[in-house]
Order: structure tokens, then sequence, then C-alpha cells
């Protein structure tokens, strides 16, 4: 194993805020109005408490190495990386779908998705080929135009919309229909099993900072987005871009949309090239490390997403078939298992 | 000293601020860039108009309407497409007028689930056609759908009728009740004038609602913002400032509790009679729209929907038709 996966404990932190927080803020919004109606919000609230517990849980793991570290047996780190080559390569087809369906949409009109592949995955096997240090180290930049972007959307917002479009709650048997539905978008840790981070001894309010707006960030943006368009919800896409439509200086400008637009794609990227990064190492582990590997990986996935996934309701159609119940099993058993072989292998020690 | 890190992320943010100015800048002279678009019915078809911009480097803006009838609308948005030399961009629409017919309803809902425009664009009914509308001239260098947008501003302002825009008709058709309120648009002698509203249910034109009905549901869904109104009691206009709902219900009845700001027209505060005559009129406001809306069975209150909302419960036992239902109206002025 190299350390390329070797970050600082901040780093980590922004990897968890743009890994948790990336595709939950654009389509996942109107795919949960439609199964839970007013419901949606308190289901991103629930699942975002649980998160935030994993990743304290991914924190520890990070502390010791992660999941591919040179402390634990061969068997167990084999086993991992099938489990994460299986849960990464269904995320990557869905993700990337949903990223050139919105790059087809909101920032261009309608060009062609093999365009958009052909500009997104050799930037996402750079990263790979580079590591998890030299994203960090970039991710400690683009965080901050991300937390300009969520500043001057608070500080600007024109919010229009009813109360009453927040209730009632329906029953609980919805609620658990609409999570395991769409478990895909939900569960976002095995990339996060591979970093390895140092301890949080500096920074500790922006670590604190990061952690709310982890924690906060999507529910807020379910919040009123149903706030906003009530049962219509249903029909409107790409939630984040369609809120600040809705701007103070939107009135003057013209437009005040770049900011978000810009964001969103950073927070995309990264969060693709953390999943393309894991998909590359643990392919790694197991047929041993080749140069080959990212752009055979690359061609392969160039292929799916233009061929096979092509449009909003493919994709869809992917992550919310029964395939998702490897994804949301593996997404929430593996951190538990590494944890538990972490802490007995460093307890022995 | 500046970091290096700091630089980046000024550069960063001083690019974006930059790039926000730079992209309405690119050369419109070869799009259709559509600002205003009209439904309306011809023959049992749809006529669809569209106002675009036309204008050419170095020259002043100007707007041309065009019209196409068709069966479907994006058989129309094509053909006029072509018609004027490339592919329609009505993203940037400030203005959709529609005629209170099915057809024009059923492509307007067609518009706004399809997410063809922006969910800021305005939208304004009409009992006349909606393409002369379009076409008839605005003052000064400004295209009529702009015009018509700041119409419904000072409409929300000086008589108390609520703007709908596409954000507002997504949440309201889509609702319990899918009563959606349009603000009514005629034209007499080259003025345009905005006073009342169309009820349209299920897509479906239900009944024009009076000024009055559209004063109480600005007061209820609390778009008031210094709308100017004559008290009969008083005979003298007074200005209503703003107003905020609360809603509750007791044994199976709704009451409706306004918080309102209110001043003389000379800008001074309400005598104790004053008040009494206000509160009365804005009463008679909130239960004629109330009325009106209920002798359609059209909720345009949404009281259905707060019910569902805050009382689930009491939710299944609401009478089978609006009109059924009690109501009570208080105001306490803040």
């Amino acid at each position: 194993m190299t350390d390329d996966n070797k970050v600082y404990a901040s780093q980590f932190l922004q990897f968890a805020f743009m890994s948790t927080v990336a595709f939950k803020v654009l389509m996942l919004p109107k795919y949960l109005a439609i199964a839970t109606g007013a419901t949606s919000w308190l289901i991103m609230a629930v699942m975002s408490v649980i998160e935030l517990g994993y990743l304290a849980l991914l924190y520890f793991i990070s502390l010791r190495g992660g999941v591919y570290s040179d402390a634990l047996p061969t068997a167990f780190k084999k086993i991992a990386s099938v489990a994460i080559i299986v849960c990464c390569s269904v995320k990557l087809c869905v993700f990337g779908g949903e990223f050139c369906s919105y790059v087809g949409t909101s920032v261009f009109d309608g060009v062609n998705w093999l365009y958009i592949a052909l500009a997104l995955v050799p930037c996402l096997a750079y990263v790979a080929t580079r590591g998890l240090n030299s994203l960090g180290r970039a991710c400690q930049i683009l965080f901050w135009v991300i937390a300009f972007t969520v500043i001057f959307n608070v500080f600007f917002a024109r919010l229009e919309g009813n109360a009453y479009n927040l209730l009632p709650f329906g029953s609980l048997t919805d609620a658990v229909t609409g999570v395991d539905k769409h478990i895909v978008w939900f569960a976002d840790f095995t990339p996060l099993l591979l970093v390895c981070s140092s301890s949080a001894k500096r920074q500790r309010a922006m670590s604190i900072f990061t952690i709310i707006l982890t924690a906060v960030f999507p529910t807020l943006i379910t919040i009123f987005f149903l706030y906003s368009y009530g049962d219509g919800a249903v029909f409107v896409d790409n939630a984040i871009s369609r809120l600040t439509d809705f701007h103070l200086l939107a009135t003057i400008m013209g437009k005040a949309d770049l900011f978000t637009v810009v964001s969103w794609l950073i927070l995309a990227v990264v969060k693709l090239s953390l999943i393309f990064y894991a998909l590359v190492t643990s392919i790694s582990v197991l047929i041993g490390k080749h140069q080959v590997t990212p752009f055979v990986l690359s061609a392969l996935i160039i292929l799916a997403i233009v061929f096979a996934m092509r449009d909003v309701d493919r994709y869809y159609a992917f992550g919310t078939s029964p395939i998702r119940y490897a994804v949301g099993a593996i997404e929430y058993l593996l951190p538990v298992v590494t944890g538990i072989v972490v802490g007995r292998k460093h307890a022995k020690e | 000293m500046l970091k290096n890190k700091t630089i980046m992320i000024l550069v960063l943010i001083t690019m974006l601020i930059v790039f926000d100015y730079l992209v309405p800048s690119i050369d419109v002279s070869k799009r259709a860039i559509v600002v205003g678009i009209g439904l309306g019915e011809e023959k049992g078809r749809l006529l669809l108009s569209v106002q675009s911009l036309s204008r050419k480097k170095g020259e002043t803006a100007e707007y041309q309407v065009n019209s196409v009838t068709c069966d479907e609308l994006v058989d129309g948005i094509e053909t006029l497409g072509l018609t004027l030399g490339g592919r329609l961009s009505l993203a940037h629409t400030l203005t959709i007028i529609v005629e209170d017919n099915a057809t024009a309803l059923s492509a307007l809902d067609y518009l706004a689930k399809n997410n063809l425009v922006s969910d800021r664009t305005y939208i304004l009914a009409t009992t006349i056609s909606a393409k002369d509308i379009l076409s008839a001239k605005a003052t000064g260098n400004e295209s009529t759908s702009a015009v018509l947008r700041e119409s419904q501003e000072i409409a929300k302002t000086r008589a108390g009728v609520p703007p709908c825009n596409v954000r507002k008709y997504l949440s309201d058709s889509a609702g319990v009740g899918r009563c959606v309120n349009l603000p009514a648009v005629t034209v007499k002698e080259g003025d345009f004038s905005i006073t009342t509203c169309l009820s349209v249910k299920d897509g479906e034109p239900v009944f024009l609602m009076d000024e009055e009905g559209c004063l109480g549901v600005s007061l209820v869904e609390g778009r008031i913002f210094d709308a100017k109104t004559y008290v009969k009691d008083l005979d003298a206009s007074v200005e209503l400032v703003s107003s905020k709902l609360s809603f509750s219900m007791s044994d199976g009845a709704v009451k409706l509790q306004l918080k309102l700001s209110a001043k003389a027209f000379n800008s001074q505060g309400l005598e104790k009679d004053e008040q009494l005559a206000v509160e009365q009129h804005v009463v008679a406001a909130v239960t004629h729209a109330f009325n009106q809306g209920a002798t359609h069975d059209c909720d345009v209150l949404h009281i259905c929907q707060r019910v569902k909302a805050f009382y689930p419960e009491q939710w299944s036992t609401l009478p089978p038709q609006i009109s059924l239902l009690p109501l009570q109206v208080e105001v306490r002025f803040v």
C-alpha cells in the first residue's frame, strides 16, 4: 500500500462533507418527494444524523490507516476490496449519469452525454493516479468556494413558499420505503474507508463548521425545496439549482446561480473522484498495481454512462433496481466490520 | 503577506463574480430569445404566440410577435423556432399570458411541469386574446412582457392582486385543492390593467374573482405590501402595509386570524374607530374571497391544504364541499 491516501484531519472532514452532500441536494429531494411527500425532509434529517455517526466511525478507521492498512489481514483486505468494487461501480454509473444529466440540461442546453463523460472521466482518472493527498490539497482551496456560495445564498436568499408544505408526515412504512428505494443516494462511506487521516489537533473551529455543514446542509436544502414547491416538488429537477433561481440579486443581475452551479460541479467531481480512486485502489489490491488500470476503467465507465445509462430514467431505474440492496448492505456493514477488525487489531497491540 | 492559498481563493471568487457578469453578454443576435409567451385558442387548436428579441449588434432592442396554430405545444415551439431562424430559447421568458380556456391552460401546465421556462416567470390570465395582449405596443424600449411583469408588481401594491409565477403555479396546482389564482390582465387604450384573478382548478377555468376577492386572497397569503384600498365606511383609502395569518381549527370550524399592519393614506396611524372600519373591510374581503370560491367549489384560500398539514386528524372529517366549512375571520392590528 502506498501512502498517497494520507491526509490531514481537516481534509478528511472536507472529503466527508463533499462526499455526503453532493448527490443529496440535486435529484434526491425530488425522488423523495415523489416517494414520501412532506416526510422527505424528516427522512433526510434522520439519515443525516445516522451518516454523521458513521463518519465518526470512518474517522476512527482513518486514524488507524484505513481499510487497506498494512496492519490488517490480507484476506480481509481482499474481501473488502471486492465489496468496494461492487459498490463503487454501481455508484459511479448512477452518479455519473446524474452528473451528465445535470450538465446536459442545466449548464448547457442539450449537450450530448458523450462529450460530458469525455471531459469528466479523464479528470477522475487523473485524480486516481495522483492520490487522495493531492485531492485533499485541492479540496482545501475548493472548500472555500463552496463555503462562500453557501454564505452568499443564505445572505441573499429570497424564499417564497408556505410552511404548510412541510406537513403532514406520512406513515413510517412510507418513510422506510422511501429510504429503501433510494439507499444508493444515502450511504456514502466506502471511499472514505480508504483514507488515512492525521488527528484533528489543529483548526478545531474549522472542523466543527464542516461537521455542522455536513449534518444540516442536505436537510436544509430539502426543507427549502418543499417549502417552495410543496406537492409540486415532484415536477422539479435539480433542487439546489432551482432554489437559487429565487435570489435577491437575481432581480439586479438577471441571474445569480453561477456560484451554485460551480460549487455543485466541484462537489460532484470530488465525490466522483473519491469513488474512482476507491475503485482503482481496490482493483489494485486484488490484481496488483498496474498503470493501465485507470485508463481501462475510464473507457469502461464512459461506455457505461453513455450507452447503458443514457438518460435520467435509465440511471434512476438502475439505482433503484435490486442491486441497491447489495450497495446498501456493503455501505452500512463494511465500515462496522472494518471498525471491529481495526479496533481488535489495535487493542491487541 | 497573504498566503498563496488565500490568494488563490480570492482569485477564484473574483473570477466567479466576473463570469457572472460576462455570461449574459454573449452575442444574442443569432438566437431566438423569447421574453413573452401567449397561449390561446383558435378553432379548437392551440394558438401559440411568442414575443422574441430581435436585435443586431449596436442597435436598440426590438421585439417581434410571431404566432402559430398547432395541436401540441412542442410542435408549435419547433415551428416557431424554424420561422425565427433558430432554436427558441424559453429560459428567459418574463411573462406567460394564458387565455381562459382548457386548451391554453393545458399548454401552460405542460410548460410549467416540463421545466421549459424559469420558475420566476410570471403567469397572467386574460379573458381576451393572449396574442393581442402580447402585441400591444408598450411605452419606451421595454418589451410588453417586461411591462406586464412590472404591472403585476404594481397591481400587488395598488390593488392587492396576488402575483403568480411558475413556482407558485406548480405548488398550488399540485396541492390539495388544486386551485390556482392567476392575475387577470386587460388592455385599454394601450394601458394594462390587472385588478382581478382567474381561478383555475384541474386545468379548467372556474371563475373570475373580483377585486374584493383578490384582496382577500392577498391578505390570507401574506402577499400584501403597501396595498391601497378604499374603505367605504371611512369614505377614504387606507394603506395595508402587511398581513400575517395564524391558522387554527376548533370544533370543526376554521379560524383565520390576521395580524394586520395598516396606516391612513396620509401615513398617520389609525384611530380606534378607523381600525374598526378597516377590520370590517378586511373581514368582508376575506369572507367574500372564500364565499366566491366556495360557490364554485374552489378552495381559493388553500384552507384544505392547511387543515391537512396542521390538523391531519380533522382532515378526514371535513365536509365534502368547501361551502359547508364554517369560517371565522379575525383581525388584530399590530
